[in-house]
């Protein structure tokens, strides 16, 4: 078969044979361009007589442009072809729209997707070593978005709400990712980011701090989680720089001034705040002993508890409840706290069980003094802590930051103390009123103050 | 896709403008294909002479006639099919139509007289003579495939035919032209 194409290929090539006479081709061409150039001549002088030259005729030249010179094939790629133009005007025009979006808007939820879109381009085109620098900079860049969540207003305070919980929720997310493209990059990669990781990562815990103090005055639950949030990210914080000058530090680089300043303020602000929290927690425990010894904390129980415990001294105390003055309150609380086995024998079913409570009053009063004790050595040593720790900047950084760290969860675990023994008496002490710092005086009131404390 | 472009430019000039030296352009460039494409069908040299220059002059009054008249996808095209359809005509004419299917094969002989009287190469005279006795589809297809070598795509167009039907003729023309050779 190849042989016989070869045969066929060669036919044309057979000179004479299938061809046409040259000296006939140029003859041919000359009477045949003679003959079509007089036929020309008369049409073209009729065609100036007649036609002029319309819209029409304009468009039907330019579409005929346009289908001799476009690809034959075109008609079929049009549709993908519009297909992809209106992808992409959409695309373009939501992006433009959602440009300028603040949280809240309408066009918010576009511009977060386009931005979760646009950072997950980013991680793709970025080699794995460079990816911690763009997630540090995406944590920043949702810290900066809680803030202006938490900054907006005439927005509906539940809607807010849910948008400060997202967002806090994203900036611990990217910290967290952060985090773990810290401890995999190379040490000279590291070296590099010292400052920037500081800088950025002490931003985000102030930020996740603000933001609890912001929120605090509406809805002080949500602040104390902001707040846990905010302490962990400090934690975080620390243990980044440390991953980085620990990194330099194998890299066998020094530590440049600059950096060292940038970490000592770092620290500085941790400790500040450390203190800030000590101080509050310190103050708070001291409050709650002064409740328990001076019996205020009982008067709050008998109080406030109007479920519980009012009404068990309504048992126990004729008349009228919104009558009770605070001096027959006193007196029932006496008889509660000096109560004898003598007196739980004569003692009605009512009176038992406010016995029970008072017990574990007792109990917990013993707890906060222990967290009181706990404290009060805690902040005893800080000061000194604090003294070690700027001392340690200037000869082992790493050691300051280790020393913060220390200190931080010290703090920590002596807020929670006496935030969990809060907890614990809350079924018996007036909330607001201890940890506002409050100290109500009852013992003075008269009916006014005993249902302003009960409303509360 | 330079040369198809470039033939297009000039397509359009002769459309647009009725520009004689375009139209040459186009002539110069198609004047041997045509002219083979009728001469392997007649094997008469004046015939084929007259034949091509009419093809040449339908083409130019095609293309210059009405300006609402559809678009030229491809020139080869155009100028094969207005070949063909000449040559319909010229058969039809002068009744001289000449179709050979392989059951004719033994009364065709080699009658033409113009292959004897030129110098050529044995086995190129041979195909040419097979290929006379074959049907007109056949030779048409590989004509158009083999000596001019054009793609499936614009034989396709030439003969007005789906590209498989199209392989499939080529297919079997070839099987055809390979058995006439073996038997002669």
């Amino acid at each position: 078969m190849k042989n016989l194409r070869r045969q066929l290929k060669e036919v044309k090539q057979a000179k004479g044979l299938v061809n046409p006479d040259p000296s006939w081709v140029l003859e041919n061409k000359q009477k045949l361009l003679n003959q079509i150039s007089n036929t020309t001549a008369v049409e073209q002088k009729e065609k100036k007589q007649n036609v002029p030259e319309n819209m029409q005729y304009a468009w039907l030249s330019f579409t005929r442009k346009a289908k001799v010179f476009l690809p034959q094939n075109m008609a079929s790629l049009a549709r993908p072809l519009a297909t992809a133009v209106l992808a992409l005007l959409l695309t373009t025009s939501g992006w433009v729209a959602s440009a300028y979006a603040e949280p809240g808007d309408v066009f918010w939820g576009t511009k977060e997707a386009f931005g979760v879109v646009v950072e997950h381009g980013r991680l793709v085109l970025t080699r794995d070593d460079d990816e911690a620098p763009l997630h540090l900079e995406f944590a920043s860049k949702r810290a900066k978005v809680l803030q202006q969540v938490v900054d907006r207003e005439n927005i509906d305070p539940v809607k807010k709400k849910k948008m400060v919980q997202k967002a806090v929720e994203d900036v611990e997310k990217k910290l967290a990712s952060a985090d773990e493209s810290l401890q995999k990059i190379s040490p000279e990669k590291a070296s590099k980011m010292v400052k920037d990781v500081s800088l950025k990562t002490k931003e985000i815990s102030k930020t996740l701090k603000d933001t609890a103090k912001k929120v605090e005055v509406e809805d002080s639950e949500f602040a104390k989680d902001i707040n846990k949030k905010a302490t962990e990210s400090t934690k975080k914080s620390l243990e980044m720089v440390e991953v980085v000058v620990q990194k330099k530090i194998e890299a066998q680089l020094e530590i440049s001034e600059d950096e060292k300043n940038v970490i000592k303020e770092h620290i500085d602000e941790v400790v500040g705040n450390l203190k800030q929290d000590a101080q509050k927690a310190q103050t708070q425990a001291e409050e709650l002993t002064e409740g328990v010894e001076t019996g205020a904390i009982s008067e709050h129980e008998l109080v406030t508890s109007t479920v519980g415990v009012v009404e068990e001294v309504e048992n126990s105390v004729e008349g009228d409840p919104s009558t009770t003055t605070s001096d027959s309150i006193d007196t029932e609380i006496e008889a509660v706290s000096t109560t004898t086995s003598e007196n739980v024998e004569t003692a009605d079913e009512s009176d038992v069980e406010q016995t029970i409570q008072s017990g574990s009053l007792m109990e917990s009063g013993e707890k906060v003094k222990n967290v009181v004790k706990t404290i009060g050595d805690a902040v005893e040593s800080f000061d000194e802590d604090v003294e070690g720790v700027d001392v340690l900047v200037e000869e082992d950084i790493l050691e300051a930051i280790k020393k913060t760290q220390e200190l931080n969860d010290s703090v920590e675990q002596a807020v929670d103390g006496v935030s969990k023994t809060v907890e614990e008496l809350l079924p018996h002490i007036s909330n607001s009123g201890l940890r506002d710092g409050e100290t109500k005086d009852v013992t003075e009131g008269d009916e006014e103050s005993v249902s302003s404390v009960e409303e509360k | 896709m330079k040369a198809n472009y470039r033939e297009k430019l000039l397509v359009h000039k002769v459309q647009e403008k009725k520009d004689n030296e375009a139209f040459g352009e186009l002539y110069d460039l198609y004047i041997e294909k045509i002219y083979r494409f009728v001469f392997i069908k007649l094997s008469n040299k004046e015939e084929a002479e007259d034949i091509t220059s009419e093809v040449f002059l339908k083409t130019w009054n095609y293309l210059t006639a009405d300006k609402k008249q559809s678009e030229i996808k491809s020139f080869s095209g155009l100028v094969y099919r207005i070949a063909r359809n000449t040559m319909v005509d010229f058969f039809r004419h002068k009744s001289v139509r000449k179709e050979y299917g392989i059951e004719t094969l033994e009364d065709v002989g080699e009658d033409s007289e113009l292959l004897e009287q030129i110098d050529v190469k044995h086995e190129v005279s041979n195909i040419l003579q097979v290929l006379k006795k074959m049907k007109r589809e056949y030779q048409e297809i590989i004509l158009l495939r083999y000596i001019e070598e054009l793609s499936i795509a614009e034989i396709a167009e030439i003969l007005e035919k789906r590209k498989t039907n199209v392989r499939v003729t080529l297919h079997r023309a070839l099987k055809i032209l390979k058995q006439l050779l073996e038997k002669k």
